[in-house]
């Protein structure tokens, strides 16, 4: 399970890094070897659990800490060399949104509009979208969480960017609010060819939304891939369990082919495809052995990501 | 040029509501203020000789009150304060993603600075012309009607202009220490606490007249005290230390701000 990487093909890297290498003060390692690839239009899960290293993956990617030379590369130039020319093109959210609490919400937009040299009427349009207009001229300390949340959203989409960073975006947002974004960020992927790189620690906020994943786990890239590499991943992980009326005798003719175990009353066996399983039935029925039940034990994603980050230990 | 007026007019939207401005305004007020007092309760005491200008004697007492001591830590708080807005609201990070160079965002923050402690000086001498003004609608005998302040020619100590460029001149080195310290310190208090120990040691040197203070940065300010000008030159030897100090640490703190810091 460990170490499955799984590389695109053709596509326009907006995002890539090259062996990532991160540790403060030299000693305590953070990222090891750290591969992204995120293809333009693409919407990227990073997937993680709490100190996984998503949000300081997240800080070298924007410049926030200090990286190894040719190591990052973004709209395919180095960050570095670029840094102006490439921030043109993004809109990010970090962590808690960083905000002005002492002046409103449309002064901290304005803040944001007037360095970007954006259209006034794009305020409104971002007010709209993430449904604080009534909210926009109060002090941002009255806001609520979510408020604040969107409010960052807002800021992060006043440029229309090409590329969005966001850390954590449906963070202290309620179930609403969750399914509220997670509509805008597929509907600015779909409409704008955005391309959307968020980060979380729960996989079910973000499976609906991701084209792509990328698991991380202590500074390590666990997985890579679309979603449907993911789910046929999830698929390989799923059991078939069979009830015979010769538990034995069925043991006997599936160990070798299909390597069946015995599980207490019953036979486990890694399902492959529903073919494997009209081939298993044929051949317990022509053997003259009665099946009483046949299940698919499915593992949900959210198991597989329990399983790839729970099981992974840094060597 | 037009990205830096905008990265600067972000700056001053940044200044709404916040207590450095609120401090810009009421320091230039505090010592006009308790000086007015002052005249009225004692009024006799300060009442010019016949055929004095008392513009001269009113706003060297004036400026007297506001450069020991108060100045310094004025500048102290409010150079902590305007920067302490990104600590405080966790912006760095935002500001440093933002499609601007690190120079303008620096240069727009000193540019600001300078432009509050400006519009200090300028409302400190509204604030004390106003006292005059108001004394001799008072009293007629205070005179304040009867001339004019020296603005820029000499008159006993020097006009009221040269004064103030030099009282800003002394300031500078404070400015560039603390601007340094601000954006590296998270802790306003630290900040504060290390202004408050100099602007200390500054007047605990200036009392017994120690020739080593015009080394010292929070001196400067406090050495505009009673200040009579070379006959030769327009800067003492403490005011070119404040230039020097400034340039010196202004480009150190303009690396680092370029180079090493990440917010």
């Amino acid at each position: 399970m460990n170490n499955i990487h799984k590389s695109y093909n053709s596509n326009e890297l907006i995002i890539e890094t090259k062996d990532l290498n991160f540790s403060f003060n030299g000693k305590h390692t953070i990222l090891k070897n750290l591969n992204l690839k995120i293809e333009k239009g693409s919407i990227y899960g990073f997937l993680g659990p709490n100190v996984a290293g998503k949000t300081t993956t997240i800080r070298l990617l924007l410049g926030l800490l200090n990286y190894p030379k040719n190591s990052i590369h973004l709209f395919g130039k180095e960050l570095s060399k670029c840094r102006i020319e490439i921030f043109s093109k993004i809109g990010s959210l970090i962590e808690q949104p960083s905000l002005y609490e002492h002046i409103s919400g449309y002064d901290n937009l304005e803040i944001t509009r007037q360095i970007r040299n954006i259209s006034k009427k794009r305020i409104a349009e971002v007010l709209r979208l993430v449904k604080l207009t009534d909210a926009a001229h109060k002090k941002v300390k009255a806001y609520s969480l979510g408020m604040k949340q969107r409010l960052g959203l807002a800021i992060a989409l006043l440029a229309e960017p090409e590329l969005l960073i966001l850390d954590e975006p449906v963070n202290g947002l309620d179930p609403n609010g969750m399914v509220e974004i997670r509509e805008l960020l597929k509907n600015i992927n779909r409409e704008l060819g955005t391309t959307v790189f968020l980060s979380s620690h729960l996989l079910v906020e973000i499976e609906k939304i991701v084209t792509h994943i990328g698991i991380i786990s202590m500074g390590k890239l666990l997985f890579q891939g679309s979603i449907h590499e993911l789910h046929n991943l999830q698929i390989n992980q799923s059991e078939l369990h069979i009830e015979t009326s010769d538990n034995i005798a069925a043991f006997e003719l599936l160990r070798s082919k299909h390597n069946a175990h015995k599980i207490g009353a019953a036979l486990k066996i890694i399902y492959q495809s529903k073919e494997q399983v009209a081939q298993i039935v044929r051949e317990l029925i022509g053997n003259n052995i009665d099946i009483y039940e046949v299940t698919i034990e499915n593992k949900d994603l959210e198991q597989l990501f329990l399983q790839m980050t729970e099981n992974y230990t840094v060597c | 040029m037009k990205s830096f007026i905008a990265v600067f007019r972000t700056e001053l939207i940044k200044t709404k509501n916040s207590f450095a401005l609120w401090l810009v305004i009421l320091g230039a007020a505090f010592i006009p203020f308790f000086f007015l007092l002052n005249h009225i309760y004692d009024w006799d005491d300060y009442l010019p000789k016949p055929g004095e200008n008392p513009w001269n004697d009113y706003f060297r007492k004036g400026f007297n009150g506001t450069h020991f001591t108060f100045l310094p830590l004025l500048i102290v708080l409010l150079v902590v304060l305007l920067l302490n807005i990104e600590h405080k609201s966790n912006t760095w990070k935002h500001i440093f993603v933002l499609p601007v160079s690190k120079t303008k965002i620096f240069l727009s923050k000193y540019l600001l600075l300078i432009s509050l402690i400006i519009l200090f000086y300028c409302l400190l001498l509204i604030f004390l012309f106003s006292g005059g003004l108001f004394l001799s609608l008072w009293k007629n005998q205070f005179n304040f009607l009867e001339y004019r302040p020296s603005y820029f020619y000499a008159s006993i100590h020097s006009g009221i202009a040269a004064f103030v460029v030099r009282s800003f001149i002394s300031t500078l080195a404070i400015i560039a220490i603390h601007f340094w310290l601000s954006f590296r310190l998270k802790n306003l208090f630290v900040n504060i606490g290390i202004g408050l120990a100099g602007v200390v040691i500054a007047v605990s040197m200036y009392i017994p007249h120690w020739p080593s203070i015009i080394y010292l940065p929070y001196a400067f300010p406090v050495l505009m005290c009673n200040f009579i000008p070379g006959a030769h030159h327009f800067l003492s030897d403490f005011h070119v230390n404040s230039l020097f100090f400034f340039f010196v640490i202004f480009l150190l703190s303009y690396f680092d701000f370029i180079k090493k810091f990440k917010g």
